[in-house]
């Protein structure tokens, strides 16, 4: 029984008592699909529970969305994550593109099973347009933070994010701050926390993903969603402010809705909270019936 | 020492003591466990219960440990009850007098205190199964029970150095938890044996007026700064008005201490951000050379409990002050003698922990065969759903095998606990039955389980000796390696399935009812 269940976890050491090196930082593999190398983070683990695959958000990389995420999950589950490949030359990146993607790794990942996908931001949009297109092909769904149809808030915002780009990245900077993470957040950080944060968000969205953020709209599809799906909003997002989970929740016919005290940023200001939501509704999705509002178990 | 209460809590038990002889539920210990056991027994209407308190006062933990500087390393905001918020904490931290008057005014205000026997030590527990009950025996008298919750926490015996020569020593020696308020200080040589949580809040006061103080450190702990302040007047006025805003608050502490649960299990990312958080903190404070060597720790951080400090290490540059690492060869008459020398002291404080792997109560508490359960447990401590354990009917350990916590409230684990116990309360009273017990089996299972996520954590393999571990068995067995919200929902909720209920099992009830429908 022991020996089992410590196979089925991800060791945070080597054999050799060393800790191993951070993840989502070296890929432990690529998936090949229309010509090109999609680097992936596989770990691999065997469990019993479905694999879980993540869709990164608008910052471009797996490490970008889940440094934090990423490894909790891995305590109980094999986790795949990828960075979405962008077209060369500045080349538009179209919503298919991304779908065809996360297909080629959903295949790879499905091997034992299907598995339960996970998207956040942007990748909830993917994850969600994948969903709709592949019937019957998922073991359930989780959206974070996620839309369907960009509307004239996100446009004001992705505008002058646009704007301040090349012309003032200073600026850029305290936009992101002001946008990716609820005041309270902010306001509680230590100086160290808060000189890390301000770093963070020096780096600049791909572009490709920022233009592709203005076209969206998914909501055609959502009625062809047919896996249980988990919602989850954040109360205090000024990305994709709440009323977005809330209309995918009304949407998607089996899916239940969980909010989380926090700004955009989930990822970070509430990572435990995340993780252990997306391992407790992977493990069984129809503990809480479609519809529910997933009752928040107060400290 | 701040009182919140006006009612002294009776020292006597007179109210209770008549009535005592039997009860249905006997809680041994009133501190946080056993008090908020009683205050949730007591809104439910019951009133049948008694709780055993060895000493004359409640509190346990926060009664016993007066020392200077005490205070809790756990937000005092989420370090409380949730059924029981108190808008008025001082400061993010309170310190020990606070705490203390926070749990006498609930005992006080929620009717628990005639339920107390005070004075009344447990000497031994057995399970009659002719009679379906426990007799306890304490120093108060003969008690009989149905069910028996021990509730005598983690860190309430204090644990003693094995130090050759520690009985010779002439003047006045004492553990941080049983401290000498009639001890001064001032003007005389102090020696403090250890540098963990007590030892770090106790060494700053003592520096301020002893003539010399020497702390002899076994280990450098890993500590990151105290980030407290004192709630002012208006945050006070908005938290009793908007107590939404004080849930916030608690919610916030909790998933930020959840987040913190990934660095013990070794997590590359996490365990950075807190070493890097940790060492930059001394050398902050202490300038580079021989000082920060030996205060700079020789394990992965984590192993050992992070602490939490602004003061300690600045008070080792005071003149007065002296680090002594080079290891105890024994205490004399008049001092220790180190494998530098001799240190003439004038008093010796132990700040040496508490027995928190061998658990004192559970050498107390026998089957029907006179078997403690200390002894029952080959390989440390087990129970399952880390409540109840095998050959103990009818009983359920609070804070007793992998209960404690290395990131965060232990309040959350213990109204976990409390659910569990009201759950199997609930459940036996709606079949009727008398006596329940968990299967061997479901027993290993669930220890196996715990076992398996213990292999991966930095308890285990972060090179360090710690209490954390039962260093006989090599198992980790004091605290829970998962999150606080594993822990609820695995020991939080009361099922059925695994129990024997009046001799049958349940689960093979249900599975015959299926057949038969």
């Amino acid at each position: 029984m022991v020996t089992k269940q410590a196979e089925a976890r991800q060791s945070a050491w080597h054999a050799d008592g060393t800790l191993r090196e951070p993840l989502l930082v070296e890929p432990t593999g690529h998936v090949e699909q229309a010509g090109r190398s999609i680097p992936i983070y596989d770990s691999a683990n065997e469990t019993t529970a479905p694999t879980i695959v993540l869709v990164h958000g608008s910052s471009g990389t797996a490490r970008g969305s889940f440094w934090a995420v990423y490894p909790i999950l891995t305590f109980t589950r094999r986790v795949v994550a990828f960075d979405l490949q962008l077209p060369e030359d500045d080349a538009e990146l179209t919503l298919a593109d991304a779908v065809d993607q996360l297909r080629a790794v959903v295949d790879h990942a499905s091997a034992d099973g299907p598995v339960a996908l996970v998207g956040y931001s942007f990748g909830a949009v993917v994850a969600a347009a994948y969903a709709a297109e592949q019937p019957g092909t998922l073991a359930s769904l989780a959206l974070v933070a996620g839309w369907s149809k960009t509307d004239r808030h996100q446009l004001l915002r992705n505008d002058l994010w646009q704007r301040l780009r090349d012309a003032d990245p200073e600026s850029l900077q305290r936009l992101t701050l002001l946008t990716a993470y609820s005041a309270g957040f902010l306001v509680g950080r230590n100086a160290r926390d808060w000189a890390e944060l301000q770093q963070a968000a020096t780096r600049p969205y791909p572009t490709q993903i920022m233009r592709l953020n203005r076209e969206i709209d998914i909501t055609s599809g959502l009625a062809r969603i047919d896996v249980p799906t988990l919602v989850v909003g954040c109360t205090h997002d000024a990305m994709v402010p709440l009323h977005h989970s809330r209309t995918l929740f009304g949407a998607i016919s089996d899916a239940r809705y969980l909010e989380i005290e926090a700004g955009h940023a989930v990822s970070v200001e509430r990572p435990a909270q995340l993780a252990v939501a997306i391992d407790d509704f992977t493990v069984d999705p129809h503990e809480h019936p479609a519809g529910t509002i997933v009752p928040v178990d107060h400290a | 020492m701040t009182t919140a209460s006006a009612t002294q809590p009776s020292t006597s038990g007179a109210a209770a003591q008549p009535s005592a002889t039997h009860a249905k539920i006997a809680i041994i210990g009133s501190g946080f466990a056993g008090l908020g056991l009683a205050i949730q027994l007591r809104r439910r209407g019951e009133r049948d219960f008694v709780v055993l308190e060895r000493a004359g006062d409640v509190g346990g933990t926060w009664r016993d440990n007066t020392y200077p500087g005490a205070a809790c390393d756990i937000q005092s905001h989420l370090y409380s009850y949730s059924f029981r918020p108190n808008p008025d904490w001082s400061r993010v931290y309170a310190t020990q007098p606070e705490i203390h008057a926070y749990l006498r005014e609930a005992a006080v205000d929620e009717g628990v205190l005639p339920h107390i026997v005070f004075d009344a030590e447990l000497l031994e527990s057995t399970w009659r199964p002719d009679a379906g009950r426990w007799a306890l025996e304490t120093t108060a008298g003969s008690f009989t029970a149905d069910y028996v919750v021990t509730a005598a926490g983690h860190l309430s015996d204090p644990k003693l150095p094995q130090i050759p020569g520690l009985e010779r020593f002439s003047r006045p020696m004492f553990h941080s938890a049983q401290w000498d308020h009639s001890f001064d200080p001032a003007g005389k040589r102090v020696g403090v044996i250890g540098s963990g949580a007590s030892g770090i809040q106790v060494v700053p006061e003592l520096a301020k007026t002893a003539e010399q103080l020497t702390v002899f450190q076994r280990s450098a702990p890993y500590i990151i700064p105290r980030v407290d302040h004192e709630y002012t007047d208006g945050q006070k006025s908005m938290f009793r008005r908007m107590p939404e805003t004080a849930q916030a608050l608690r919610d916030e502490l909790y998933w930020g201490n959840e987040a913190r649960f990934p660095q013990r299990r070794g997590i590359a990312d996490f365990i950075a951000k807190i070493e890097a958080t940790a060492l930059d903190h001394l050398h902050a404070q202490v300038p580079e050379g021989e000082l920060r060597e030996q205060l700079t720790p020789d394990y992965m951080i984590g192993c050992k409990r992070i602490l939490i400090s602004n003061d300690y290490y600045p008070t080792f540059l005071r003149e007065n002050v002296a680090l002594e690492t080079s290891g105890i060869v024994e205490v004399t008459e008049t001092g220790i003698r180190t494998n530098d020398g001799e240190v003439e002291l004038d008093a010796l404080v132990l700040c040496t922990g508490f027995e928190a792997a061998d658990l004192p109560i559970t050498h107390r508490i026998f089957d029907e065969h006179g078997r403690s359960m200390a002894e029952s447990w080959t390989q440390g401590g087990a129970a399952f759903a880390c409540s109840t354990v095998a050959g103990y009917p009818n009983l359920f350990i609070m804070n007793g095998p992998n209960s404690g916590l290395g990131a965060g409230s232990i309040i959350f684990i213990i109204e976990s606990q409390i659910r569990y116990i009201l759950g199997a309360l609930d459940y036996m009273a709606e079949a009727d039955a008398s006596v329940i017990e968990i299967t061997q089996e479901a027993q290993d299972r669930f220890i196996a389980s715990v076992d398996a996520r213990a292999e991966d954590t930095v308890w285990l393999n972060g090179g360090c000796h710690s209490w954390y571990v039962d260093h006989r068995y090599g198992r980790l067995t004091t605290v829970w390696p998962d999150f606080m919200h594993k822990f609820r929902r695995e020991a939080g909720t009361f099922r059925p399935d695994e129990y024997i209920v009046d001799g049958e099992p349940v689960a093979g009830e249900r599975e015959l009812e299926g057949v038969s429908a």
